[in-house]
């Protein structure tokens, strides 16, 4: 749980008043770009000036969880080459005005594309925004690096499995080493609380017993995520009620510093919960 | 002073830049590297004589970059310094620990036979991916991680939890043991033996210890250091084993070339 000593350090993270914070996992398909999106809405919800970098340049998806993939006309390729403005790049969302849109340009990006590069983009977007999210791409080579060289923070995203728990604590490793990111946080996502109960799946201690980073959050497998993929409208905007959705919000609400207990996601759940879950899967 | 280059040579076949002196990182560290690399006709490997200096894989990077420019391929690091080590082995460098000796220009710097009885400590936690080695015994306070590996030419002792893989006694030093708080590694390998770890750990609150003993990797409820100091040098293979040997069907020895 953040302390008061955990919100100054907090506090003494922001430069120019904004907060780069990178997603990355190592594994790929753990939820990355459906995090930073979500994270994007939620925090852009809660007032912050928000705006999601696509840093998976070979495999662009952003945009497409966003909705956005028909408005975007400039790139971060064109603002690097200087043959656009930023302003004429960042696409604004549909529904959240605070939130904006850093698209990725085409894949050949990869091949020129280097950390001062990044660094440079950030630093541009810096002044204009409170909070900078940056899907990293997944393996540790040269996108992850490009990713992390523009960030002051890290969120790993883990799914409680032992490919992606391993894969995580490597990042962690580099992260660690490489020194330039100031804080590290977990988030937990897809869990099944049903087959962690069945000790079918790894619980979130167990997860926590070999990262040993700071929990974040923790979210929930849930069918509904998949439904606003699809449909381009992510679930933090609140369209759907669903517990990924208010997993969502609440850690955006614990990285602006509010003190969030996360729930118990270990616990059985009730009789009526049961019920709940029974009729919602026989209805939909 | 700062760097000194060796280019190639008869029987050397890699280059190799030896830093020296006082330590330095970021920008001042490239300037010393550059003012001592000279012009080369073609490609050379090159082995990181890092010796005392703390780089982390930034600095590393940055060097590797400067190094191409001037037709160097760095291939191998050496250094006495655990964090170099680790950020080299990141790199995907060969490392080598490196012997802190005298600076004897003829001298080539490999590790001697007998571990020394210096003591090598990293405090941390490792992470999968990360080796550390070095030519005599590891201390790390900290986890070890599934995925990670250590290895020493003397003994691997870990305050914490050991998950990764282990080597003691690398240089084939048979009477090296493994020990941590919590034993649970994935795999053991001491001297040129080399055994499956035991799955599970033992009970809370015990250290334990892996040795050999008749060929065999045990694992046993560690022993205080005195009682082996005494034996250190001439253990008898032999030896009635004086602890509960836990989960010897666990453990399937066999020799590794």
């Amino acid at each position: 749980m953040p302390s008061s000593g955990f919100i100054a350090h907090i506090d003494a993270l922001k430069t120019n008043n904004c907060r780069s914070i990178v997603l990355c996992s190592g594994k790929g398909g753990v939820g990355k770009t459906t995090l930073t999106a979500n994270l994007g809405v939620a925090l852009a919800k809660l007032g912050h000036k928000t705006c999601v970098v696509d840093a998976d340049y070979g495999l662009r998806n952003l945009d497409l969880l966003l909705g956005l993939e028909s408005r975007i006309v400039f790139t971060a390729q064109e603002v690097i080459s200087g043959s656009c403005r930023l302003g004429q790049a960042l696409v604004k969302h549909k529904h959240e005005a605070n939130l904006m849109l850093m698209p990725a340009g085409n894949p050949r990006m990869m091949d020129w594309f280097n950390p001062e590069h990044m660094q440079n983009l950030i630093t541009m977007l810096a002044d204009s925004f409170d909070f900078i999210l940056i899907d990293a791409p997944a393996g540790v080579e040269d996108g992850f690096k490009n990713a992390v060289a523009g960030a002051s923070e890290a969120i790993l995203v883990v799914n409680p499995e032992i490919s992606s728990v391993r894969d995580a604590d490597r990042v962690a490793g580099l992260l660690s080493s490489q020194g330039t990111v100031d804080l590290i946080q977990l988030v937990i996502n897809r869990v099944r609380p049903r087959m962690v109960e069945k000790l079918d799946m790894m619980s979130i201690e167990d997860v926590l017993d070999i990262l040993a980073v700071p929990l974040l959050g923790v979210v929930q497998e849930d069918e509904q995520v998949i439904i606003s993929s699809n449909l381009g409208e992510p679930l933090a905007l609140g369209k759907y009620k669903s517990p990924a959705g208010v997993a969502y919000g609440n850690i955006a609400r614990r990285i602006q510093g509010e003190e969030i207990p996360i729930s118990d996601i270990n616990k059985p759940a009730g009789f009526i919960d049961r019920l709940g879950d029974f009729l919602s899967t026989r209805i939909i | 002073m700062g760097a000194s280059f060796l280019p190639a040579s008869g029987s050397e076949f890699m280059g190799r830049l030896r830093l020296s002196g006082a330590s330095s990182r970021g920008p001042a560290l490239l300037q010393v590297v550059e003012a001592a690399l000279p012009r080369l006709n073609g490609r050379q490997s090159l082995e990181l004589d890092c010796g005392d200096w703390r780089l982390s894989c930034g600095d590393l990077e940055q060097l590797q970059e400067l190094l191409l420019q001037h037709d160097l391929h760095p291939v191998a690091l050496r250094s006495v310094e655990p964090h170099t080590i680790v950020a080299g082995a990141a790199l995907g460098l060969m490392t080598q620990p490196r012997m802190p000796a005298p600076q004897a220009q003829q001298q080539p710097p490999r590790p001697p036979q007998d571990p020394a009885p210096k003591a090598y400590l990293y405090e941390g936690r490792l992470h999968s991916g990360d080796c550390l080695e070095h030519g005599a015994t590891v201390v790390v306070l900290g986890d070890v991680n599934p995925g990670a590996q250590i290895r020493a030419a003397g003994d691997v002792i870990v305050w914490g939890r050991l998950r990764g893989m282990a080597h003691a006694g690398s240089q084939g030093n048979g009477a090296a043991r493994i020990a941590a708080l919590q034993l649970q590694p994935q795999q053991v390998r001491i001297a040129s033996t080399t055994a499956l770890g035991p799955g599970e750990h033992g009970p809370p609150g015990q250290p334990e210890q892996a040795v050999q003993r008749n060929g065999q990797i045990v694992i046993e409820a560690a022993t205080l250091l005195q009682d082996r100091m005494s034996g250190m040098t001439q253990r008898a293979p032999v030896a009635k084993s004086s602890g509960k040997i836990k989960a010897t069907n666990a453990l399937h020895p066999s020799s590794s070339p």
